[in-house]
């Protein structure tokens, strides 16, 4: 096995391990599940509603008015819940000396970024398997579309390995988790709102810009079942980008000591 | 591995944390980095461990380079930070598995190697304990134990027997004497007993400067002097002293001897300095008086400060 896969995978298998021990993270998955729960049977009860006095015209679909505005949920839910389970990534070892100590072995900076990310990353894959449950409890009351069904959950993953990375790299900046936690929330809010920023520019080239950088049109475009390479690649290049500022950040420190 | 530090500075701002610090560790040795606190023996650790980078100057620990071959160092290095950091939600044994782990030592040999720092820093009671739940002293003990992982060719240890009680301080302090010519050892603390104890040598820092540097044994040595006690007129031992051993200084003792000293050693003038007593009034008794280490730092480390505040 390659070394920078054995080193990552070990370090994986360690943050995985420490977030399985953590209260937090029964803490999370509880008010994911319960929120995301709570969501989805609204708009179930909702929509059994309108399709028994069929106000909408016989044109009422349990996967746009129900499964997909459930992921749309999910979506913010996900984007307050990944600081919290990456605030601790480098912050906590930082503090504890840890960080120090494991710079001193022959472990690399990528492994470790690598590795945290990863663990983390099994959290929130975890997080979002829970919600298979929404879909399939549609299916009882009517047929969704799995397709879309699919491509919505593509999109949260690849949207949660983003967001990961971009806790891990705020995660990286500093020693105090509670920092890295708001620095996470002001990036990822940011990023979900620069598409509704960018239409305040209407018609400038800032609107599409903004459109284009923001994460809000690609979640968009998954949730109507588009899996275009476009959508996938931003996902996959904002997850690199600050996978790769976090190892160079890491290496930064080092030398700036 | 050897270890040469050459002139090396460091600056954080507008402090002066290093301030041309040379000195060498020979392979196989336990040395003592020794200094009050700010001395700058935490800079120096870092330097050599990779974690910061000097100002100018140059360490190499066996060879490489401190600064460009991190990496080799780190293959071959066990480093003990000061307050052992852990992972408090792992056990003993799992934070020991996963620090072998990134030393690069796997399966069978992994778990011989947890057995082996186990067994020799006696932690088998405590293997499957979470570290969280430890005592201070045990939890050090794991920090050791890390550190020896893999049986690496060079350790620093700082501030090793911190939080330990008297027991497992001598317990350490043999294990650390037993890494003596397998291991090259660089040892920071406090406790000049304990550089005593299990240093070979021993480099004392005061300011960022080097203030003393050496053998043990030389340096003590070197610091011998004998201390009379006789019964008769001081001015008149003064003169006798003057007369036939004019390479030797006298000075009084809080214990009331008189304290003869030279740079030559005692048994060149032990002689003469008996037959100035005699001559002088009524010799009580001769004795060796080497220094300790702590009077060895003392006056190092007051004769620096006294050099750095000349109005004081």
């Amino acid at each position: 096995m390659p070394r920078l896969l054995r080193d990552t995978l070990l370090v994986a298998r360690r943050e995985a391990a420490a977030l399985v021990a953590s209260p937090l993270l029964y803490v999370l998955c509880g008010v994911f599940f319960l929120l995301g729960a709570f969501v989805f049977l609204s708009l179930l009860v909702n929509f059994s509603q309108e399709a028994f006095q069929d106000r909408s015209g016989g044109y009422v679909n349990v996967t746009q008015s129900v499964v997909r505005q459930t992921f749309h949920a999910v979506h913010f839910f996900l984007i307050a819940q990944i600081p919290l389970l990456t605030m601790r990534g480098f912050a906590e070892d930082r503090a504890n000396g840890m960080l120090d100590l494991l710079r001193t072995t022959p472990l690399g900076e990528w492994p470790l970024v690598l590795g945290k990310f990863l663990g983390a990353f099994a959290a929130m894959a975890f997080f979002v398997a829970l919600t298979l449950a929404f879909p399939l409890a549609a299916e009882a009351v009517s047929n969704p579309e799995w397709s879309v069904v699919a491509s919505g959950w593509l999109a949260l993953l690849l949207a949660s390995a983003a967001y990961i990375a971009i806790g891990m790299f705020c995660s990286a900046l500093t020693e105090s988790q509670v920092v890295a936690a708001v620095l996470s929330y002001v990036a990822l809010l940011g990023l979900s709102l620069l598409s509704a920023l960018g239409a305040l520019t209407r018609g400038t080239a800032w609107e599409d810009a903004a459109k284009h950088f923001g994460a809000s049109e690609h979640i968009e475009a998954f949730l109507r079942g588009e899996l275009a390479p476009m959508h996938i690649a931003y996902f996959a290049l904002l997850a690199w980008t600050f996978l790769f500022l976090a190892a160079r950040v890491l290496e930064s420190q080092r030398w700036r000591s | 591995m050897r270890i040469d530090v050459h002139n090396l500075v460091k600056r954080y701002g507008a402090t002066l944390s290093l301030d041309g610090v040379s000195f060498a560790v020979p392979e196989g040795s336990v040395v003592g980095l020794l200094g009050p606190n700010g001395a700058g023996k935490s800079t120096t650790i870092r330097i050599l461990t990779g974690l910061a980078r000097p100002g100018s100057g140059s360490a190499t620990i066996g060879g490489f380079d401190s600064e460009r071959d991190h990496a080799a160092i780190r293959a071959r290095l066990g480093y003990l930070p000061e307050l052992a950091p852990t992972y408090p939600d792992m056990t003993v044994e799992d934070f020991l598995g996963f620090m072998a782990g990134v030393r690069r030592i796997d399966g069978a040999r992994a778990r011989g190697e947890v057995d082996r720092v186990c067994a020799l820093l006696d932690l088998g009671g405590w293997r499957g304990r979470l570290l969280r739940n430890l005592s201070k002293g045990t939890r050090q003990r794991a920090g050791i134990a890390q550190a020896l992982l893999g049986e690496p060719s060079l350790v620093i240890l700082d501030e090793p027997t911190a939080g330990l009680d008297p027991a497992q301080i001598l317990e350490v302090r043999r294990i650390v004497a037993g890494l003596r010519g397998r291991a090259t050892v660089l040892l920071s603390t406090h406790q000049l007993a304990e550089a005593e104890a299990v240093c070979d040598r021993v480099v004392v820092l005061n300011g960022g400067r080097v203030v003393l540097e050496g053998a043990l044994a030389e340096l003590t040595a070197a610091g011998a002097a004998l201390a009379l006690r006789y019964r008769g007129d001081r001015a008149a031992l003064a003169r006798e002293l003057a007369a036939r051993c004019p390479e030797v200084r006298a000075a009084d003792a809080p214990d009331g001897a008189v304290l003869l000293g030279s740079d030559a050693a005692p048994e060149h003038w032990r002689a003469r300095a008996a037959a100035a007593a005699v001559a002088a009034g009524e010799l009580l008794a001769l004795e060796d008086r080497r220094p300790t280490l702590e009077s060895l730092f003392v006056q190092a480390v007051a004769k620096e400060q006294r050099i750095a505040t000349p109005a004081a």
